[in-house]
């Protein structure tokens, strides 16, 4: 019974290190390979990914189109459109914003490109607790505004990316209890072993030791 | 200890129940339909088709696509068709005037009642690229073009997440079915060792 888990933990440990290849590097690959596809299926100019850890509620700038630095943290002090989405978890569209203030014009000054219109949308959690971060997407190609097409598409394309994300951190969990059960049985089955060899010994010897007084005697 | 492991595993089950009811409920379709959506998008074509190869058989059929339903095309034991080829072969396929030339597509272009002109075909290999599993079929540049080995790249590129993601809901699932064997070895191993200490230690007491 045990040989046969063995070697099915060891047939996935195999399997497993595909995964760990394609996922290295904090999934960049996944995350890239979105950034590159979603302006291309809005037809947009750019698209950013943040992402948010809830306890301490910052927003860091995690993979976007002509974005060679990562993790540029995004100012909670300052209203922004991605701050928003993800503290209400609503997306939103919003347009003209090359004539308004906002933490926009900040990042379009660190990476020497001009905002004229965003759709931003959450990325939540699998279960809907949580807001994980937010797909912005920016410039609408041709003058146009988003429409109800593209935020159904973008909506879409983060819920996959959390299906992907989330599945890849199952993976390493999985992995780690699996690797942390399999070392507890062993151990069990050592203790037990050693028991019953000591047991075994002191029988023996007692046995040995009451032979040996009953033939003195 | 045996808590801590517990308390993982019951942690790990709820996570499981929901990252698998977006996937089970709709076995995979939703995520197919998704990629089939957004491939022509990306491609600037008109339609895509996925196949699935099953080697026991020797049977492709189509598993989703552009106004297709599931298993409306089946090519058995007939590698001449375009996918045919790419899946005996596990080589991508561009192929131009397409109205000109007969050939399987003519058939099946007679049964969807649509009129293929150009493809590109691409194999979905197995992650350890030993097996090829299926393949994807892009129909119809929209611009009057032929695709070319940038379309080619970016095709590879969708199909390569697309299986990344199956085969790891795949290996999660599995995974997790080990993980409950082990659970149940564990308290099997557990009961026994305390039945077989006990018995050892009344032994002891007798002698």
């Amino acid at each position: 019974m045990f040989k046969k888990l063995n070697s099915q933990i060891e047939a996935l440990d195999e399997q497993k290190r595909y995964f760990d290849l394609e996922w290295e590097e904090g999934h960049h690959n996944l995350l890239n390979f979105y950034v590159k596809i979603i302006p291309i299926v809005v037809n947009a100019e750019r698209c950013s990914i943040f992402i948010h850890n809830p306890a301490t509620r910052e927003i860091w700038l995690k993979c976007g189109t002509g974005v060679s630095e990562r993790d540029i943290r995004v100012d909670r002090d300052t209203p922004s459109v991605v701050g928003n989405v993800i503290d209400t978890g609503e997306f939103k569209i919003i347009n003209g914003l090359e004539k308004m203030e906002g933490a926009h014009k900040e990042i379009d000054k660190m990476t020497g490109f001009e905002t004229h219109n965003i759709l931003s949308v959450p990325i939540k959690s699998l279960d809907g607790k949580e807001t994980m971060g937010a797909v912005q997407v920016l410039n609408k190609k041709g003058g146009l505004n988003f429409s109800e097409d593209d935020l159904k598409l973008v909506e879409d394309m983060a819920h996959y990316l959390q299906l992907s994300i989330e599945n890849i951190y199952f993976n390493v969990e999985v992995a780690g209890v699996l690797k942390g059960l399999k070392s507890l049985i062993s151990s069990v089955i050592t203790v037990v072993l050693w028991f019953i060899g000591l047991t075994t010994i002191a029988i023996i010897g007692r046995i040995l030791w009451v032979g040996m007084r009953y033939a003195v005697t | 200890m045996f808590k801590d492991i517990k308390k993982q595993i019951e942690h790990l089950d709820e996570k499981k129940n929901y990252l698998n009811a977006d996937f089970d409920a709709t076995e995979n379709k939703a995520l197919l339909d998704f990629y089939i959506k957004i491939m022509p998008k990306v491609l600037n074509a008109e339609r895509c088709s996925i196949f699935i190869y099953d080697p026991e058989s020797m049977t492709i059929w189509l598993k989703g696509g552009t106004e297709v339903k599931e298993r409306d095309i089946e090519v058995s034991g007939e590698f001449d068709s375009v996918v045919g080829n790419v899946i005996s072969t596990g080589q991508y396929k561009i192929v131009s005037g397409l109205k000109e030339k007969n050939g399987v597509h003519k058939e099946i272009d007679q049964n969807t009642g649509f009129e293929t002109r150009n493809i590109l075909c691409i194999p979905i290999m197995s992650l350890d690229r030993k097996k090829v599993m299926g393949a994807v079929e892009i129909l119809n540049k929209k611009d009057g073009t032929t695709f070319n080995d940038e379309d080619r790249i970016l095709l590879e590129e969708m199909a390569h997440h697309l299986q990344l993601t199956i085969e790891n809901i795949f290996f999660n699932q599995e995974t997790a079915g080990v993980l409950d064997d082990l659970y149940t070895t564990m308290k099997k191993i557990t009961f026994i060792s305390i039945a077989v200490i006990v018995l050892l230690v009344i032994l002891i007491a007798v002698f």
